[in-house]
């Protein structure tokens, strides 16, 4: 066996990656080699005793500190590609010119527009339903981009591990609140149901009852609300619900017989 | 009624497809490689500088390199052996900074315990002190591939990989490193001794 060949076994020994056979071969050069005998005694001592050197754990700042520039850099993501696009089209050379003819035309329109009709009113409804929508947004798990709805639920089972209690809080309800599967608000309300004993957000909770699409879902809030909350304040919150003629008759049915069995308990 | 909880998917994203979706723009999928990899990674750090505060600086970097040159990682290898590239690769920017300042790769508060570990040096175990100390004063390079490949987990293969090295050139280098353990230590020992 080659020096070099030797070498290579005694480290794979050292790390457990060397076969039976090679090390058969392996342990014979050893006992024919006092100096590497040695030396592979005590390294095979010192690679063990490495096991028991005390290791060391980051402090919650990197955490905190990581998550505080990652969203930063999010932030700064979303904000940039507006930026970046004005900026290149201002620092054209031709921006100049085509702004002015714009505002020409802009001008004729407008003059020529206010001659020929004086009913006719720009309806913005559409658009402003639409900037309403928009900023109605919160961030959550993102739907908008096909993602598929079990990526979407993956994704829920993970907003715990990657953010703090309120990130998380926050980004489930949003996701409660915004996507359009009931399984992926379903398990966004169940990763919620530890947050909901949070005043904050079980009141949030309580508002989305009514905006619920799907009675599954609400009657898995009331039990939320029911188990998070004391009797009174459920009563309470269950009586203010029946006062909505909207609401969905099972959903009804529900709350009578809750109330009914929570009114027992006083 | 109650909704029967639905089971957790077994097939959690991989790192390779974490890649993907931070590659795509989605770079809050970054949070989930950190939960993954920072323990590791400043472990790694700290047994290369003897510095806490500095370790979690040079994780954060390191995770903030990762999003900076995401294209560059290839999908299709494995993510760990690129992350421990870019890890070096900060640690070096680091070494060249310090080197600036007229300072050497060896100048990581070499000899001096982490202010939290002073209390586990001083344990009765004659034999574990030395060790530690002799580990402190390997050079730079040798404890980093004594700590690649005896604490990171890696097989020698992918520490060739990280190093750009061949498989054999790594069994030598750490082989080399050990005999230099040996060497100090023995000398630690009879220090002790006089």
């Amino acid at each position: 066996m080659k020096e070099e060949q030797f070498i290579e076994n005694m480290m794979d020994k050292l790390s457990g990656q060397l076969t039976e056979n090679d090390a058969l071969a392996f342990n014979r050069k050893l006992q024919d080699n006092p100096a590497q005998k040695e030396d592979y005694e005590f390294f095979s001592k010192a690679w063990k005793d490495l096991d028991n050197l005390p290791a060391q754990s980051p402090s919650d700042n990197l955490r905190i500190g990581f998550y505080n520039q990652l969203d930063e850099v999010i932030k700064q993501a979303d904000r940039k590609p507006v930026l970046h696009r004005l900026w290149s089209k201002v620092s054209r050379p031709m921006f100049l010119a085509r702004a002015s003819f714009a505002a020409l035309l802009l001008a004729v329109g407008f003059i020529l527009g206010g001659q020929f009709s004086g009913k006719k009113t720009i309806n913005n409804y559409t658009a402003g339903t639409a900037t309403e929508q928009q900023e109605g947004v919160r961030p959550g798990i993102a739907n908008i981009d096909f993602t598929p709805a079990n990526v979407r639920i993956e994704e829920v089972f993970q907003v715990k591990s990657s953010r703090t209690n309120n990130q998380a809080a926050e980004m489930l309800l949003a996701t409660l609140s915004s996507d359009d599967n009931v399984n992926v608000r379903l398990v966004a309300l169940e990763e919620l149901r530890e947050f909901a004993s949070n005043t904050k957000v079980r009141q949030k909770l309580v508002r989305h009852i009514k905006k619920e699409a799907s009675p599954l879902v609400q009657v898995e809030l009331l039990n939320v609300i029911m188990e998070s909350s004391k009797p009174k304040e459920t009563i309470n919150t269950m009586e203010r619900l029946l006062d909505d003629k909207k609401l969905d008759p099972v959903i009804v049915e529900k709350i009578e017989k809750d109330l009914n069995v929570l009114r027992a308990s006083l | 009624m109650s909704a029967q909880r639905p089971i957790k998917p077994l097939n959690v994203l991989d790192d390779a497809a974490l890649m993907s979706k931070i590659q795509a723009g989605q770079s809050d999928k970054l949070g989930l490689l950190f939960e993954r990899y920072h323990k590791r990674l400043y472990a790694f750090f700290v047994r290369l500088t003897r510095d806490s505060a500095m370790s979690e600086d040079l994780v954060q970097n390191t995770f903030f390199r990762v999003l900076k040159y995401k294209n560059s990682y290839d999908v299709n290898k494995r993510f760990s052996t690129w992350l421990y590239q870019v890890a070096r690769n900060v640690f070096h920017d680091q070494y060249r900074k310090k080197s600036s300042k007229e300072t050497s790769v060896d100048d990581f508060k070499q000899n001096e315990p982490i202010a939290d570990e002073k209390d586990s040096f001083q344990e009765p175990d004659e034999r574990m002190g030395l060790l530690k100390k002799a580990l402190d004063q390997l050079s730079a390079d040798k404890r980093e591939i004594l700590v690649l490949s005896k604490y990171e987990g890696l097989r020698y293969k992918e520490i060739g990989d990280i190093l750009e090295c061949s498989e054999t050139a790594v069994k030598v280098k750490a082989h080399r490193a050990m005999k230099e353990l040996k060497t100090i230590y023995l000398k630690l020992e009879k220090d002790l001794a006089v």
